[in-house]
């Protein structure tokens, strides 16, 4: 009794104590715990392919952009500098005409050298002639008036000539060239003998004028032909570089869309090897076994496309794809099952663990085959229809595939379990796409909506595998494309 | 989060619920598997692969005890697997010379009693802390014992016995009980 009572105290002393004891484990043991159950959770396709969309859409930007067109530039410039020079030109000519009135120390002294002694009436007689040459080139009065109101009366004749020739936009380098290669007017007008008559003199100093006016014409006609030249060169170039240039384009695109799959038996293989002793002997239709819904899968991508003609462009680029769908299963207690492989007349069995069935299990659960996927569409965009604006298409590519995953469900030959057997399943494969939507121009960019419909033709698995596994999508895609000039 | 829920979470392999779980037993659970184990991180692996088999077993849970008596024996079970298996057993102090094992008396941290208690226990050859943590503290017996770690019924009775009077030495020792007088019980004065 009293050794009881000491056991039963020991042990309740005991007790007592450790059940206040906790210990708190490291994060660590969690996170393998974690990982065991659930696998790795890292994506390190997702951050590539993010990283590689980031990666062309800023080269893009940087190298593609269309620049300010470098040729048209030093053209622009040319031009620019024409104009310039002959905005200068006419302001140097304004400032030269109006030098005489700017300056009215110069001028006043080249008139006082003239020594002008006809009174003014003659003076203003001796100024028809001028006035009727003015007449004869359109020379603006207003201009000469305006420019010439501030002058005096007996400087009209000389000052005239300065505002007909900024009237007359005269380049200045001819100006100056005038100026500098034969005596000016006015120049001449000083060396003039004070002698010879004013109406020899006003004769004298319209010849010049119309000497003036023929070089200006000439020096015109040449600054014409050289921009002429200029914009033609420009132009020419302009439209060869456009015509390269305009070809290419680029775009980019995401496409949300419901991911189906279509399971079919190779019968073959069923033919073939029905007769052993682990023979493969469906007694039943696998799409009567499998209970899968779709589920919601993504595409993103850049593509590059070239205009073969002004309806017709090759494109070409890569994607990410991501696709899923669900399986209905049961959860079990671990069973052995095996994946019959046929191929070379010989038939291999890989023996798995399950832990899922397909009827029967201790509760239902879900289990979600989701593939990761790059790939590299190579294809046709057609424009069916359509004004500058808004356009009907039509494309289809053809996309080698590669998988990133291979962690899927597949059924066991006997389609009893479902299991893992990343052996089984393709890495690489092939999809086709269709396409078709309506683009529509806005500024430099283009926008397009449209369906698409994506196709695996061969099987997600081996083809040593008997069951064959298609996938499809259906999904909307929404791109932005631009041309790259 | 109640515990029928979590159960239902963790059937459905849910995350959250399988981290409520761990989050709400895994104290205790370590503390147990400290008990058993030589060193921190020994006791750490135990408690991963106890969890671990938790997760993946628990559709087997039928809901006719207390849930965590239910996760207690799966991480027994697995302290005593991991022993064997990495054959922990061998590199204890011989069951015969464990008697006169000397207690150095520093080596215990004072701290709370209940560590203090727990390290004393952990003083102890592995052989006798195996089966006094079976039969003392998770109540199994002797021949539940004998079957775990194949060994007699009778060993485990006199591994128990020499378990019993090694700790009661060390307690006295560290002076968390008071030595017990011939005629009395010796827990009579236990300090609480």
């Amino acid at each position: 009794m009293e050794d009881k009572f000491i056991h039963d105290e020991f042990e309740e002393f005991l007790q007592d104590q450790v059940r206040n004891h906790r210990m708190y484990p490291a994060d660590a043991v969690w996170r393998e715990i974690d990982r065991k159950l659930h696998g790795e959770k890292r994506w390190p396709a997702l951050t590539i392919a993010a990283a590689m969309l980031v990666g062309a859409t800023v080269l893009i930007c940087v190298y593609f952009t269309p620049k300010t067109n470098i040729f048209t530039i030093p053209v622009a410039s040319v031009n620019t500098a024409t104009s310039s020079s002959s905005d200068k030109s006419n302001i140097l000519n304004n400032l030269t005409s109006s030098m005489p009135f700017a300056e009215p120390k110069r001028s006043g002294s080249a008139i006082s050298q003239n020594n002008f002694t006809g009174p003014g009436s003659s003076l203003t007689t001796a100024n028809a002639p001028v006035d009727a040459q003015l007449d004869n080139v359109k020379v603006e009065k207003e201009v000469v008036e305006s420019s010439s109101s501030a002058a005096a009366n007996t400087q009209v004749g000389l000052s005239s000539i300065g505002p007909i020739t900024t009237a007359k936009h005269l380049n200045s380098h001819s100006l100056k060239q005038n100026e500098g290669s034969k005596p000016s007017p006015q120049n001449e007008m000083t060396v003039e003998d004070k002698s010879i008559p004013l109406k020899q003199e006003i004769d004298k100093k319209a010849s010049n004028l119309n000497a003036l006016l023929v070089d200006d014409k000439r020096n015109r006609n040449l600054n014409s032909t050289s921009k002429n030249y200029y914009s033609d060169f420009s132009a020419s170039s302009r439209s060869r570089r456009s015509a390269s240039r305009g070809k290419f384009s680029y775009q980019l695109y995401i496409a949300p869309s419901i991911s189906y799959r279509k399971l079919l038996e190779d019968n073959s293989l069923i033919k073939e090897n029905s007769g052993g002793p682990v023979g493969i002997s469906y007694v039943t239709d696998v799409n009567k076994v499998v209970r899968h819904k779709p589920g919601t899968g993504m595409e993103v991508g850049l593509s590059f496309m070239y205009s073969l003609s002004r309806k017709v462009r090759l494109k070409s680029g890569f994607q990410f794809n991501m696709r899923q769908y669900s399986i209905e299963a049961y959860r079990s207690s671990t069973e052995l099952a095996s994946i019959a492989l046929v191929g070379n007349n010989r038939l291999d069995t890989i023996n798995t663990l399950a832990i899922y069935r397909t009827n029967n299990g201790y509760y239902s659960t879900k289990l979600v085959n989701r593939y990761y996927q790059l790939s590299a569409p190579i294809g046709v965009e057609w424009e069916v229809l359509g004004n500058k604006v808004i356009q009907l298409n039509v494309a289809g590519t053809i996309q080698p595939t590669y998988l990133l995953n291979r962690n899927a469900y597949l059924l066991s030959t006997n389609f009893k379990n479902y299991t893992e057997s990343p052996g089984v399943i393709r890495q690489w494969n092939i999809n086709s796409n269709v396409e078709a939507f309506i683009s529509i121009k806005a500024g430099d960019y283009k926008w397009q909506l449209g369906p698409q419909l994506r196709y695996q033709p061969y099987s997600t698995f081996i083809p040593e595998y008997s069951i064959k596994e298609h996938l499809m999508d259906y999904g909307f895609k929404l791109g932005l494309s631009k041309t790259i000039r | 989060m109640t515990e029928e829920y979590i159960i239902a979470g963790c059937l459905h392999n849910e995350p959250a619920a399988q981290r409520e779980l761990y989050n709400r037993f895994s104290p205790k659970m370590l503390s147990v598997c400290y008990r058993f184990a030589l060193s921190r991180e020994d006791a750490e692996d135990m408690l991963q692969e106890g969890f671990i088999k938790v997760f993946t077993q628990i559709h087997t849970f039928q809901n006719k005890g207390a849930f965590e008596g239910w996760i207690r024996r799966i991480i027994v079970h697995t302290c005593i697997n991991f022993l064997k298996k990495y054959k922990k057993f061998n590199d204890s102090v011989d069951i015969d010379q464990a008697i006169s094992a000397h207690v150095m008396e520093e080596t215990i941290p004072s701290i709370m009693q209940a560590k203090q208690v727990t390290e004393c226990i952990r003083y102890l050859p592995i052989g006798y802390r195996t089966v006094l943590n079976l039969y003392a503290i998770e109540g199994y017996s002797h021949r539940e014992i004998s079957s775990m770690l194949d060994i007699e019924e009778s060993t485990s009775r006199s591994q128990y016995t020499r378990a019993k009077s090694m700790l009661e030495n060390i307690l006295v020792k560290k002076n968390i009980v008071e030595k017990p007088k011939p005629q009395f019980t010796l827990f009579a004065g236990v300090k609480k």
